[in-house]
């Protein structure tokens, strides 16, 4: 394969042009920081081991819009939009841009920020500006999205609140144009609140579109958080997510990932538990059904403090020729001290073209950690497919009983029962 | 109702060699018989109970196997249940994350699916599975828990005859259902067989010992020894091989 180290022109194209939209006074200059920082660095390659089995090749392929063209509410699938309704606090975007038609925010408190970011950039934009001050990005598509954001979302909840109703942080895709859009999500937890926040994915079939979206989250000292993730891109779609997490002292925060759809998919997702007693627990279930899809999840937990803990537990399914990559990162710094950590990544493989990697890359520089780890990667249990089917199911329907089954575990974190009735809808199971 | 016919299987061993187990077995049971297998260890007669049920890794070498006078061998594991078939398993499969009231749900509901009956809905299928459940002394918590997950030997068979007594199959093979159960659980098993023993419905109880035909009598006891039938009669046949083990018939049959 010839190796491709350029970005692809219409991309580049689209990152020298000025956005002309009104801004604060301090944006330009960061956009400009970022994207030279993007246009120094190299597609990443093959030759990068953090991406070794990734093919970037897509991106060339086609030219897509800087900004989907506009299209009316009507089209898109508004019934996705009330499917949580009344459960929820919820806030719609449409090829990247936010609709408050369709969005919710009847319950949102008074003291609770959430809104998109173009509204927090007027609004709030001393916030939003120390955000930015605050980070260093070294991946490129970290800075690509600094430099070209459009929208995104803005969540900040002060000190002492226990918010009760989940946001609902819908994007939908329906354009007719292959279009990119970079979301960039800024979430910001006060102490001792706590919150819970579904991220919800959902593409018209064929659209072909690329979302680049970067998500920052911070949570203050025993602040708990429930972040549950459900991507289901049209099939032709690029994925590509980075999501930063800083906990502080006693914080407690539960990802759950369901990625079913994009034809490319790439999850990272780091957290830095920089304070001790901070505990962050990462799973994802995700399931290949179109030929020649790609899903990765690259996780990374930084141990920066003692008594900090940490699990992933990933598992996927896939079904036809398609490819999954794991690395599950675990990092312990040397003052780290009284660490627990586990992880662990299962896979089950139905067609013999498909292919899993799976990589634990563990870093210890301290005593006394406890830290576990394993992978699998196996096949449709023989012996309980022949159970099932010898009480009078199908063999179809038993794979489906025995898959939803190998996913339970993953189901079983969604807490919010709302929440998990709609996950279950949308992927089948029990 | 089955008629089996010089049923030879062989299976494949660890070295990937085919190792013979029933060789010309021949086995005619009419409706509403209840027939016993007894036999040593090694016999065939789990090999027998599998193949009726249909799993994949035994090799056919010949004979026949009429169920209702289609070829029962030619008919996918779900096709023999649908018809009327039912193997209570000696070695029951644990199946993590299938939760065993959806599953029961879902096997009752294909089997009436097959009968031309709608679904039965989630309010009907509770007042029946309770009713099951209070037959074979199981606590509901079993309902809520993955299908034998962590279940103990007797909990999995109990599991098995619940299955049983909630899709009333026509035909019941019981694989060795007494082994590893305490007096009272045995009983339960008699209760729950004998309750489904009628004019229309055949069984066939795969068993080491004479114990579990005291709960439900046989009308005919066969002994299988090196992948064959070598010798039936009635009851008091099991009754004689319990006193007298199995190395008479052996050495009366191989002189």
């Amino acid at each position: 394969m010839k190796e491709i180290t350029m970005w692809p022109t219409w991309l580049q194209e689209q990152g020298m042009t000025e956005d002309d939209a009104p801004m604060p006074v301090w944006l330009p200059a960061l956009r400009k920081k970022h994207r030279q920082a993007w246009q120094e660095s190299k597609l990443p390659s093959n030759q990068d081991e953090r991406w070794k089995y990734t093919d970037l090749a897509f991106l060339q392929t086609e030219r897509h819009l800087r900004v989907a063209p506009a299209v009316s509410k009507n089209s898109c699938d508004a019934e996705l939009a009330q499917s949580l309704a009344g459960e929820v606090i919820s806030l719609v975007w449409l090829n990247g841009s936010f609709m408050p038609e369709l969005s919710n925010l009847a319950k949102l408190p008074d003291k609770i920020i959430a809104s998109s970011i173009q509204d927090a950039l007027h609004l709030h934009p001393e916030l939003i500006e120390a955000h930015f001050k605050k980070l260093q990005y070294t991946n490129a598509f970290v800075n690509l999205n600094a430099a070209m954001f459009t929208d995104g979302v803005f969540i900040f909840i002060p000190d002492n609140v226990v918010l009760n109703t989940p946001i609902h942080l819908l994007s939908m895709a329906k354009a007719g144009n292959a279009f990119v859009s970079h979301p960039h999500q800024i979430i910001q937890i006060g102490k001792n609140s706590q919150v819970t926040i579904l991220e919800e994915h959902s593409g018209a079939l064929a659209e072909n579109y690329l979302k680049n979206m970067v998500t920052t989250i911070e949570v203050a000292a025993q602040a708990k958080l429930n972040y549950y993730k459900l991507q289901q891109e049209s099939a032709s779609a690029a994925h590509i997510a980075n999501t930063f997490i800083f906990q502080n002292q006693d914080s407690d925060v539960a990802l759950t990932n369901f990625s079913y759809g994009a034809q490319f998919a790439r999850d990272e997702v780091t957290a830095y538990l920089q304070e001790p007693g901070a505990q962050c627990r990462a799973a994802g279930f995700y399931q290949l059904k179109t030929v020649n899809q790609y899903i990765d999840n690259h996780i990374t937990f930084d141990h920066l403090a003692p008594r900090t803990q940490s699990e992933m537990l990933y598992k996927g399914v896939l079904a036809v020729k398609s490819r999954a990559v794991f690395n599950g990162r675990l990092h312990v710094a040397p003052e780290a001290k009284k660490i627990l950590a586990y992880q662990a990544n299962h896979n089950l493989l139905l067609a013999n073209s498909a292919e899993v990697y799976s990589k634990p890359e563990l870093e210890i520089y301290a005593d006394d950690v406890k830290c576990k780890h394993g992978a699998t990667i196996g096949q449709l249990d023989q012996e309980a497919l022949f159970y099932l089917r010898s009480r009078g199911i199908e063999n179809r329907e038993a794979t489906e009983m025995l898959l939803a089954g190998f996913a339970d575990d993953i189901l079983q974190r969604v807490i919010h029962p709302a929440i998990k009735t709609h996950i279950q809808s949308k992927v089948g199971g029990q | 109702m089955l008629d089996i016919n010089n049923l030879c299987v062989s299976i494949q061993d660890e070295k990937q060699q085919a190792k013979t187990i029933l060789r010309g077995l021949n086995l005619q049971i009419k409706p509403g018989e209840v027939h016993a297998i007894m036999g040593p260890n090694g016999s065939g007669k789990s090999t027998l109970a599998n193949v009726l049920a249909g799993r994949e890794d035994y090799q056919l070498n010949d004979g026949t196997v009429q169920f209702d006078g289609a070829d029962l061998l030619s008919l996918a594991p779900e096709e023999r249940a649908q018809r009327g078939l039912f193997l209570a398993f000696q070695y029951p499969t644990e199946i993590p994350g299938v939760n065993n009231m959806y599953f029961l749900r879902t096997a009752l509901n294909s089997l009436r699916k097959y009968n031309n009956m709608p679904p039965l809905d989630a309010a009907d299928f509770l007042q029946l599975v309770k009713s099951k459940m209070k037959e074979v002394g199981f606590d509901q918590a079993f309902l809520h828990r993955a299908v034998n997950e962590g279940f103990s030997g007797g909990e999995k068979k109990r599991n098995e005859v619940l299955q049983m007594l909630m899709l009333a199959p026509r035909f019941i093979v019981l694989d060795e259902t007494d082994s590893g159960l305490d007096i009272d659980a045995l009983q339960m098993v008699g209760r729950a067989v004998n309750s489904l023993r009628n004019q229309e419905r055949s069984i066939l109880v795969v068993t080491h010992y004479q114990r579990l035909l005291d709960y439900i009598q046989p009308d005919v006891v066969h002994v299988m020894a090196q992948g064959k039938i070598i010798k039936s009669g009635d009851k008091s046949l099991a009754l004689e091989l319990e006193a007298k083990g199995y190395s008479w018939i052996e050495n009366e049959i191989t002189p």
